[in-house]
């Protein structure tokens, strides 16, 4: 093998691409769940006016920043914000990929060290509880088995809101 | 066995156990090229003699002790913690020796995070890995068997101002060394003896049974629970039996490697709340709350519960158990355990003999949830959750 040096680290385009729409939707969802989810409502009532909080994917990943606006969340796009009042890390970005294609779960990304929080931890308890309820309506029941420790039982209520999130929701994020 | 598809294991902190262990003090603090350490221990250690055990490990050797500060509160807080810095860095110390239970050794990373970042607001560093100076030289002699934070990456301290618990995780926050000496826990009392022996193996318990366990953090975990379960009880009943206290140092430090590398759980969660709320001692809060909270984890993880009855129990009860009544068995034993324990040392086995009211049931619950600890929990646990088991254990 010849020697090589200087080798630049190579990107993965489409995973980057595919977690940045991922956390979009969820980003959209959140924010429209905001609105109207009761459960949403309760725990984004325990923020503060202008609470800020970022899920970042480490070195060149995309993040997902939320502000508390009034009482909505609001999904303020995927640029890194470092002052935010919690920042949770994804260690690299075939983690985040696992995540947004319900391969792996928060706790599973936990139990395997790949998360790491800047902040408060009864907050970013919050934000993993927050993340739980979206997944619970953005994916199916059989992919939630495998990223939450308990599914949510859908009364006709939430299949009404999951129809909204997943339509009104996902476009303009009302 | 099962082998997660990816794990994470450290454990680099130097064991040194048996007896005299104190003696080689002076030449493990040459090895990691320190020569003034600062003595950080209690009132509790220095009246009952332990310090002069420590200090006289150092006789005919050409190390100077640079401080001792022996005023470490139970709960030691932010404050304690900037006067200690600062009394660090007036005395020209190099390195820290922590003499005592969970609070002195807690109190001592503490300060080595205020010393070695150079920076005078310990809130900076609060949360996980938020540290990146190369820590000084950290020693620790534990005077009590439980807590395991001679080889945990974890200190929490108060921040009395706010009223809240502040929790550090870094693996910068390991000791360099860790010091048993069978002569250092043969003064702890029964009861103290007895919940903080119920804490390792609680530690060992949640470490073998949460998500993040490994086939490492398991070994580790798994000669713990047997070492306890053959000492415990011996330990307390009499207390100068130094093979059995040691045995329990031992188990301490074991359980202690076991949680560092795979975290704790629901028991945990809860037992913090119920210590901020109603001031349950931490190793009391374990051994009441344990058995409930695996009955509630019972129909996810029964089948490692069941594992853990050889050894709690071994293997003769083990053997004459049907596999399908294995995991109930293990939590009746716990029970068991806890009910003898009571007997030789009257330590509450519910929560209402441990100062906690129904009132404060809600609070408890609110806390628990949004405790870091739950996540590793295998089941999710809502507030409601939380309120059935406090219930269940009043």
């Amino acid at each position: 093998m010849a020697i090589r040096t200087d080798i630049e680290p190579q990107r993965e385009d489409l995973k980057y691409h595919a977690v940045k729409v991922g956390f979009m939707a969820l980003g959209r969802a959140l924010q429209s769940a905001s609105h109207f989810e009761n459960e949403v409502i309760a725990e984004a009532s325990a923020w503060n006016e202008g609470f800020t909080f970022s899920m970042d994917v480490k070195h060149t990943g995309p993040s997902l920043v939320m502000q508390k606006q009034g009482r909505i969340l609001k999904f303020l796009g995927n640029e890194k914000c470092s002052n935010a009042d919690l920042i949770v890390e994804i260690q690299d970005l075939e983690t985040a990929f696992k995540m947004i294609t319900t391969q792996a779960g928060a706790h599973h990304v936990f139990a395997e060290n790949k998360i790491s929080v800047i902040g408060n931890i009864p907050d970013s308890m919050r934000l993993i509880r927050l993340i739980y309820i979206i997944e619970g309506y953005l994916f199916p029941k059989f992919l939630n088995k495998n990223i939450l420790k308990r599914s949510p039982v859908m009364t006709l209520q939430k299949q009404f809101n999951r129809l909204h999130i997943l339509t009104k929701g996902m476009l303009f994020g009302k | 066995m099962t082998i997660p598809r990816y794990y994470e294991f450290q454990n680099p902190v130097k064991i040194n156990a048996g007896e005299d262990a104190l003696r080689t003090l002076p030449a493990e603090l040459k090895r990691l090229q320190a020569a003034r350490p600062a003595v950080i221990t209690d009132k509790g250690v220095s009246n009952a003699g332990l310090l002069d055990h420590v200090l006289n490990g150092f006789k005919n050797s050409d190390i100077t002790i640079g401080l001792v500060f022996d005023e470490t509160p139970s709960d030691s807080s932010v404050t304690v913690v900037n006067r200690i810095a600062d009394l660090f860095i007036e005395n020209n110390c190099d390195s820290i020796i922590a003499v005592g239970g969970g609070s002195a050794i807690d109190t001592a990373k503490a300060v080595n995070i205020v010393v070695s970042e150079n920076e005078k607001d310990l809130r900076k560093f609060v949360g996980a890995d938020r540290l990146s100076a190369r820590p000084k030289p950290l020693i620790v002699v534990p005077t009590t068997a439980g807590t395991g934070s001679e080889v945990t990456l974890v200190a929490v301290i108060s921040d009395t101002e706010k009223g809240v618990k502040l929790p550090f995780t870094s693996r910068l926050l390991l000791p360099s060394v860790a010091v048993l000496d069978p002569k250092m826990t043969i003064s702890l009392p029964p009861r103290l003896t007895a919940t903080t022996g119920m804490d390792a193996l609680t530690h060992a318990v949640e470490a073998y049974t949460c998500l993040q366990k490994n086939p490492m953090s398991d070994a580790f975990a798994w000669s713990a629970i047997s070492l306890i379960s053959n000492n415990l009880e011996k330990a307390v009943s009499s207390g100068q039996d130094t093979s059995a206290r040691f045995a329990m140092a031992n188990a301490s430090l074991m359980a202690g490697v076991a949680f560092s590398n795979s975290m704790v759980g629901a028991v945990h969660a809860i037992g913090h709340a119920c210590g901020a709320v109603a001031h349950v001692h931490h190793g009391n809060a374990m051994a009441i709350l344990l058995p409930y909270v695996m009955k509630f984890n019972l129909d996810t993880i029964g089948h490692l519960y069941a594992e853990l009855l050889l050894p709690l129990a071994g293997a003769e009860i083990y053997a004459n158990t049907k596999p399908t009544l294995r995991a109930r068995k293990f939590i009746e034993e716990v029970l068991l355990l806890n009910y003898r324990l009571s007997k030789l040392c009257a330590m509450p086995v519910k929560l209402n003999q441990a100062g906690v009211k129904r009132a404060d049931f809600k609070k408890i619950a609110e806390m628990a949830v949004n405790d870091g600890a739950m996540l590793p929990n295998p089941k999710d646990l809502s507030e409601s959750d939380v309120l059935s088991i406090l219930n269940e254990a009043y």
